[in-house]
């Protein structure tokens, strides 16, 4: 009996060691957290804090922690916050065979005890406990599942094996948008949980570098997170990362994210990030790693926030297609035939001349505008047409017709608020039998 | 086809700009009309000159200017700094301080629900409030909103600064804030130049930073609370 005891322990031995080994080869990390220009520049001392450790199950536990800017010692807290959960985590998942909850409650004692560990660090030093505030985000991940825990603001985020980036947490602030939720906050505002097991890489990061992957002009777009940016970190369709690789790995993006590339954030920065090696996710279709329209994206976000602006601007626009009757357009053009059989005119200063309509010898009106023709590659061009006078009453009841808002002032004056369409008024004279010639010029 | 073998180095875009609302409250009552006046707009137009020479404040900070005379009137609703059109107030009838208080504190709170909404990262916004007399209307509410708003969360939601011209009522200011300055003259030079040192410094500053703010102009001073 005892024989055949040991001789099976022998072989489950033999089958956990195996197992063991397989997976931790399987996940490999890269991480590191670094001071923020603005802390420098005024000697305090980086206030985030990160740590990682590979178990011998195969369980590969990080954490990031973030001391809130404005209290003192907030360094000591997130420090403490990230080794209490390392500690903790590492000692209680020896076994290869905890279930996710259980994980999730090992991480939630964990937290309880690092928010006592800081309490009593603020009572040893004297000091108050607002001193001492830090976020903190921990996950425990195998290569295919991320357990997490998460409060306050940065978080984490997943990369599924289709391809498809995810946000693990959401950030905590309150009400304002400003403060953030600290770990000080208690049980209430501690998220755990866990994914899926279909997670093929999880990156952690503190708000500096988190908010850099979620701008705020995507929000509200099909695609919120920067595909462009954060697959730099965890695709390992292009890190191809394993023990050999991963420090080099980690030498070139830790170098990126302290370049000129991001000097934009002067906050402290902290990036931890843990990859299946063996796995390599799809793709997704091609426009999904697509750079953002971003000149589109800041004119839509403008018009919200400033839309007595553009209410001017168009009001302005069409006060800029009034007609000065006295004003003349000045020929200092070049004219030079291109490829299409108009003259090119450079004359660039011109572009911004309004709309003009005038009484010329011979009783024709002159009408000049300029636009971008789409039936001349989009270039920018003038017309001018010339009119028959004797059916100048017609003509302009068309264009009001046409185009609204056109009005007679003061003789030959009129004012345009809309887009000529050079066709509709071509086919109007030709319905109409008015003579008519033109002239387009294209402006380099 | 997406090209499975090169990869470049991804530029990042700094796109996630926060940024900072600042209400102008202005008192345009009959007293400071004459040389208070023309002062006050001019250095409002050299403000916005300063402040925008400085890259990071010209994308971060919102202006809006709210006078009170007989009423409140919102004279620019929240601008970039650097397109704030060139202002020209005239000064007369009475101090309609709560009212303008009021619809200032409205402004910015409806101003910072949007850049919520956007998920715009903000910093705290604040009122400057300039005023050379004592109130026509009732201040109470206006003050209790103050309170309200400025011991809301850790650090309140917003800044409230009160400065006095001239004939201004130590009390009434007092009563609306701590943060209570004072010029010895009706030069609004210096005062401004410091406005716009502070949006300068809070714009470079993380969002929830307490940013310390430079020392005020000669013509200036801070009025302590009676005991």
């Amino acid at each position: 009996m005892l024989f055949r005891g040991s001789k099976k322990k022998k072989e489950e031995i033999k089958a956990q060691k195996n197992f063991t080994e397989k997976i931790n080869r399987k996940v490999v990390y890269y991480g590191e957290s670094i001071i923020g220009t603005s802390h420098l520049s005024r000697g305090i001392v980086c206030q985030d804090s990160s740590r990682i450790e590979m178990l011998e199950n195969g369980w590969c536990i990080a954490a990031v922690a973030d001391g809130v800017g404005s209290a003192k010692h907030s360094d000591i807290a997130s420090k403490i916050a990230v080794e209490t959960v390392i500690e903790l985590a590492a000692n209680e998942m020896k076994q290869d065979n905890n279930t996710f909850e259980e994980i999730e409650q090992i991480f939630s004692k964990a937290y309880e005890l690092a928010e006592k560990r800081i309490v009593d660090k603020a009572d040893e030093l004297n000091k108050y406990i607002t001193d001492f505030d830090t976020t903190l985000s921990c996950v425990a991940y195998n290569g295919e599942t991320v357990v997490f825990g998460h409060c306050g603001d940065g978080g984490i985020i997943g990369l599924k094996n289709s391809g498809e980036y995810f946000r693990i947490t959401q950030v905590q602030k309150a009400d304002d948008g400003i403060c953030v939720i600290p770990l000080r906050a208690g049980k209430k505002s501690w998220v755990f949980g866990h994914t899926d097991n279909d997670v093929a890489s999880v990156l952690l990061a503190t708000d500096g570098v988190y908010d850099t992957f979620f701008p705020y002009l995507l929000k509200g777009q099909p695609v919120e997170i920067y595909v462009p940016l954060i697959r730099y970190f965890m695709d390992n369709n292009y890190l191809n990362a394993n023990i050999d690789t991963i420090e080099q790995i980690k030498k070139e993006r830790i170098e990126f994210i302290t370049s000129d590339d991001y000097s934009s954030v002067i906050d402290d920065k902290t990036l931890v990030v843990l990859i299946n090696s063996i796995v390599k996710p799809f793709f997704q279709q091609e426009s999904y790693y697509d750079e953002p329209d971003w000149e589109y994206l800041i004119e839509e976000w403008n018009k919200k926030a400033y839309p007595h602006l553009y209410a001017k601007k168009e009001q302005e626009e069409s006060v800029n297609t009034k007609i000065v009757y006295e004003e003349k357009i000045e020929d200092n053009t070049s004219s030079e035939q291109n490829d299409y059989g108009y003259f090119v005119e450079k004359d660039k200063e011109n572009k911004k001349k309004p709309f003009i309509c005038e009484e010329i010898e011979n009783e024709c009106i002159k009408i000049e505008f300029y636009g971008v023709d789409q039936n001349i590659n989009n270039n920018e061009v003038k017309y001018s047409f010339i009119f028959d006078k004797l059916n100048k009453e017609n003509l302009l009841k068309s264009l009001v017709k046409t185009y609204g808002n056109v009005t007679l002032i003061e003789g030959l004056i009129c004012e345009f608020n809309k887009v000529i369409d050079v066709k509709k008024l071509m086919k109007y004279c030709s319905d109409n039998e008015i003579s008519y010639s033109y002239t387009v010029w294209v402006i380099n | 086809m997406l090209n499975q073998t090169s990869f470049e180095k991804p530029k990042i875009a700094a796109m996630t700009e926060p940024h900072l609302a600042c209400v102008l409250l202005l008192d345009t009552s009959g007293s400071m009309a004459g040389a208070s006046i023309k002062s006050l707009n001019k250095a409002i137009n050299s403000f916005k000159e300063k402040t925008s020479m400085d890259e990071l404040a010209r994308k971060r900070v919102d202006i809006a200017i709210i006078e009170f005379n007989d009423e409140a009137n919102l004279i620019q609703d929240f601008t970039p700094i650097s397109q704030m059109g060139p202002i020209e107030l005239e000064a007369g009838g009475l101090t309609a301080m709560g009212q303008g208080i009021n619809f200032a504190i409205d402004k910015v709170k409806e101003r910072n629900r949007f850049y919520n909404q956007q998920g715009t990262p903000c910093y705290k916004p604040w009122i400057f409030m300039i005023t050379d007399g004592a109130p026509t209307d009732d201040i109470t509410q206006a003050a209790q909103r103050i309170k309200d708003e400025e011991s809301k969360g850790t650090h309140g939601k917003l800044k409230f600064f009160a400065l006095g011209v001239e004939n201004y009522d130590k009390n009434t200011l007092h009563q609306l804030t701590k943060r209570v300055m004072a010029l010895t003259d009706t030069d609004f030079t210096g005062i401004f130049n410091w406005l716009s040192e502070s949006m300068v410094a809070i714009s470079v500053s993380r969002i929830d930073e307490n940013v310390p703010l430079g020392n005020l102009p000669e013509n200036a001073h801070v009025v302590p609370q009676d005991w």
